[in-house]
């Protein structure tokens, strides 16, 4: 086999070094695509019914399931206020009204 | 209040002119969660705490509520002068009552006994299926009869269970009726011996300084 000349090393190792960094370049924007798409805050709540509780998110159509008293999800934030605020808030004064589902946990 | 004769000598504890209306409210929650008091400085298992995994149960519209308990009684009879004694053993204490609640679902199932509720809105389902026998419940049963002060007296069952078979009424122009609910406290032998079946309890901070 023929030896190289220093030129065409040069040149090889130039090459090399672009795919590197093209490669580098691609990773860096899937992770940013990635960050863009990551969602948003998340809160956990938990359950207090002793039911098993299919709910779609109101926000983002997430389906959540709850299995019974004391499980917990973790539920998008937006969600979460909304769920909460139908499900969640006590009767005034001793008055009844639909139970809580949810409790959030700090 | 004392006779002008006939009043017996000595020591004498009359009873308080206070009197006892209503029916307590009845709560129920899971025999795997620890009373509130557990026990209390003087050594007493009573009251109850929610929590998420375990929460309380209260048992909705009750009327017609009965306490009463079962006893197993022999006598001592002697051939040949009559009964001498009756020997007594405790056998449960029982709640019995009616219901005009029916809603939540996840509450009603655990009075008559059925399946686990599933919620996917806008329905609530639960099947009747068979009984789970290894569900018990504590039982808290307080009763304020002084709004003014809160004074209450309150009833402690440390394990009971839902039995016997109910009848839901529904009767034209009435509400709704399960009745014949029983829940039957019966013998919880990890507590101390003179509180095997619960314990009742007054608070009366006038009374009892």
């Amino acid at each position: 086999m023929a030896k190289r000349s220093n030129y065409e090393r040069d040149s090889e190792r130039v090459e090399v070094e672009d795919e590197l960094l093209e490669e580098e370049e691609f990773y860096a924007s899937i992770e940013e695509e990635e960050t863009e798409d990551e969602p948003s805050e998340t809160v956990r709540l938990t359950m207090v019914r002793d039911l098993t509780l299919n709910i779609r998110g109101p926000v983002t159509g997430q389906m959540y399931r709850f299995s019974g008293s004391g499980s917990y999800l973790y539920v998008d934030k937006d969600d979460a206020e909304i769920m909460i605020t139908k499900r969640g808030s006590k009767a005034c004064c001793g008055g009844s009204s639909s139970p809580i589902y949810f409790q959030i946990d700090e | 209040m004392a006779l002008v004769t006939g009043t017996p000598e000595g020591t004498i504890t009359s009873q308080e002119e206070i009197y006892l209306e209503g029916a307590p409210t009845i709560y129920i929650q899971d025999y795997s969660a620890d009373p509130l008091n557990a026990p209390d400085s003087d050594g007493f298992y009573w009251g109850m705490s929610g929590t998420a995994t375990y929460p309380v149960y209260e048992v909705g519209c009750i009327t017609d509520v009965s306490m009463t308990e079962n006893l197993t009684m022999n006598d001592v009879l002697c051939d040949n002068v009559g009964v001498k004694d009756t020997v007594q053993q405790r056998n449960y204490v029982e709640f019995v009552f009616s219901i005009q609640s029916f809603f939540p679902f996840d509450v009603l199932r655990h009075l008559l006994n059925f399946g686990a509720v599933t919620e996917t809105a806008p329905t609530q389902k639960f099947g009747m299926g068979k009984i789970n026998n290894n569900l018990y419940w504590m039982v808290y049963a307080p009763k304020v009869y002084d709004e003014d002060v809160g004074d209450y007296v309150a009833i402690h069952l440390n394990r009971a269970k839902f039995i016997d078979a109910w009848t839901i009424n529904m009767s034209f122009g009435t509400p709704w009726q399960a009745t014949g609910l029983r829940l039957r406290g019966f013998v919880d032998s990890t507590k101390p011996a003179a509180q095997q079946f619960g314990m009742f309890l007054r608070a009366d901070a006038s009374v009892i300084t």
